[in-house]
Formats: structure tokens, sequence, C-alpha cells
């Protein structure tokens, strides 16, 4: 894992832990930015964490810790200045600019990218990835958020309720 | 940091997919997101499902409190319409171009009558 750039103020050395994901694949980050998971934190501010022990994540796998720890690196610095009320506009521009690229991603990973978050309590994280596929439903019709969310084909009870909804909400199907 | 390789196979997708979108709370933090209330109307239309969690009250509240609906538009009516009520009115949208007053003009021709209305109404669509 490569060093992030220093975030603490008052740690003096930044104290590090080992996450493990699902598939037994080991994870070294600082603590504080394994802290933003609120799920997390409680255990590393026991201690826990540290040295060859390292904490459990049995729901993440890897390639999705991968990305929720590139996240919490970022983000770890503005979040030690408690939301970084001095941050200046370059920072936060940096920061979205990140964000943006961020969820730039496959679906499949998305999905995962919200349930971690979910499980882990990192409410940046969940925000910013609900924020991005609700942005992928706004505006479509309900058949278009089907094809794009890759819902099944709907069973001819459903598509019996869509059309008696048609005629009720014709505007919502154009 | 490792990279993390790209899932694609479709039942992978499929099996993420199901379990974001069965779990009430995931849906309703993705749902409270779509900000416009038209945005909305779709998504609920979605499947039986999505149409539970959209109308919950406690979801519409959060939704509402997010998203305070805009004055949309108002009813103007001539004189005329103490005596004749039903033909002297219209709708008129002060923002024309977004989603919300598109589909505001199209319900309002057809279904947003108020039976008594004064000479000057504001009408606002949450």
């Amino acid at each position: 894992m490569a060093a992030p750039e220093s975030g603490d103020g008052n740690n003096g050395a930044a104290r590090m832990v080992t996450l493990i994901s699902s598939d037994n694949t080991r994870f070294e980050v600082e603590a504080a930015a394994a802290s933003l998971s609120q799920t997390l934190q409680l255990t590393i501010l026991d201690g826990g964490g540290g040295g060859g022990d390292g904490i459990p994540l049995p729901n993440v796998d890897s390639a999705t810790l991968s990305k929720v720890l590139e996240y919490c690196i970022k983000h770890a610095p503005a979040a030690a200045n408690g939301g970084a009320p001095n941050a200046t506009a370059v920072d936060r521009a940096e920061l979205e600019r990140f964000d943006n690229e961020f969820v730039n991603i496959d679906q499949s990973v998305l999905y995962s990218l919200i349930m971690a978050a979910h499980n882990l309590e990192i409410e940046g994280l969940q925000s910013l990835v609900a924020k991005k596929v609700a942005d992928m439903i706004k505006g479509k019709s309900p058949m278009e958020i089907r094809r794009t969310l890759g819902f099944p084909d709907p069973t001819p009870e459903e598509q019996a309720e869509m059309n008696a909804h048609m005629l009720e909400y014709g505007w919502a199907y154009e | 940091m490792r990279s993390h390789k790209k899932r694609s196979s479709s039942s992978s997708r499929r099996l993420s997919l199901s379990m974001v979108l069965e779990d009430e709370d995931l849906l309703g933090e993705i749902l409270v997101r779509v900000a416009l209330p038209t945005s909305l109307v779709r998504a609920a239309l979605v499947c039986r499902h999505w149409l539970c969690v959209a109308s919950d009250p406690g979801f519409l509240l959060r939704f509402h409190c997010l998203h305070p609906p805009r004055v949309l538009g108002f009813y103007m009516s001539s004189p005329q319409a103490s005596t004749s009520p039903s033909s002297c009115r219209r709708l008129v949208i002060s923002r024309r171009s977004s989603p919300t007053a598109c589909a505001a003009r199209r319900l309002g021709a057809r279904r947003l009558r108020i039976p008594t209305i004064p000479r000057w109404r504001l009408f606002q669509i949450a």
C-alpha cells in the first residue's frame, strides 16, 4: 500500500492497521483512513488491527476493499480536519474531481461498493455511490431504468401491472 | 494499492444488483437522491418493491426535507372567472424547461382542476 500524504496533525508517526478481505488478502492502511468506517472506528480505538492481528472483513472482497481504501486514503486528511473548514477551494475541487472519477466505474463494482460502504458505515462513500446510481436513474422512464440497471425482463404479471400504470401515468413512460 | 479486477459476468452483476436493490435501506438511499419528484414517480413505477419503498411515509418525509418543493407556477383567472368558473383559468408555469414543469404542464391541462379559485392563487406541486 502506497504511503498516503500525512493527514494526522497530533498523533506523530501514523499508526497503521491491517484489514483482511473475505479472500484473505491483507491491506495495511493508516488508522486515520480506516477510521472513516464507523464500523471499524471502535475496534481501532480499542487498539485492534495492529501488529500481526488484522481485522477480518468477511463481507468485503479484495477488489472492493482496495477501492474502498482508495477512497478512505484520499478523504482521510479532510476528515481529520473536521470536514476541512479551512480547506482551500483548490483542495475541495481536487476532492470533487477525485470523487467524479472514482465513481466512473463498472456497474458491478458500483454495487459492491454500495454494499461495502453500507456494511462498513462510511457515510461519504455511501452517499457518493448512491448519488451515482441515482444519476443513472434520473430522467429515465421505468423501462429505461430497468434496462440501465440490468433488471430481468418483466414477468407477464409485472407487464400487466405496468400497462395499467401506463394508462394512469402516461407522462412517466415518455 | 493492488488494482482491482472487473467482475463482468452477468451472473455476478445480477447477484450484486439484487442484493443492493432488494435491500430497502440501500434502495432508499439511492431513490432519495433522484432529487426531482418526477424522477421519483418514474422510479416508483419500476416494480412493486420500488413503489413500496418510494411511497413509504418516512421516505417521503426525508425526500421532502432534502428536496423541498418549489413554486412551479400559478393559476391565473380573469375577472370573468366568477361567472364562468371553468373556462377562464390558465396554468402559468414559471420555469418552463424543468422536467417537473413538463409533467405538470401535461397534467395541468387535463387533471389539475381546482373547483373554486380566487382571482390569483399560487399553486404548489410537492
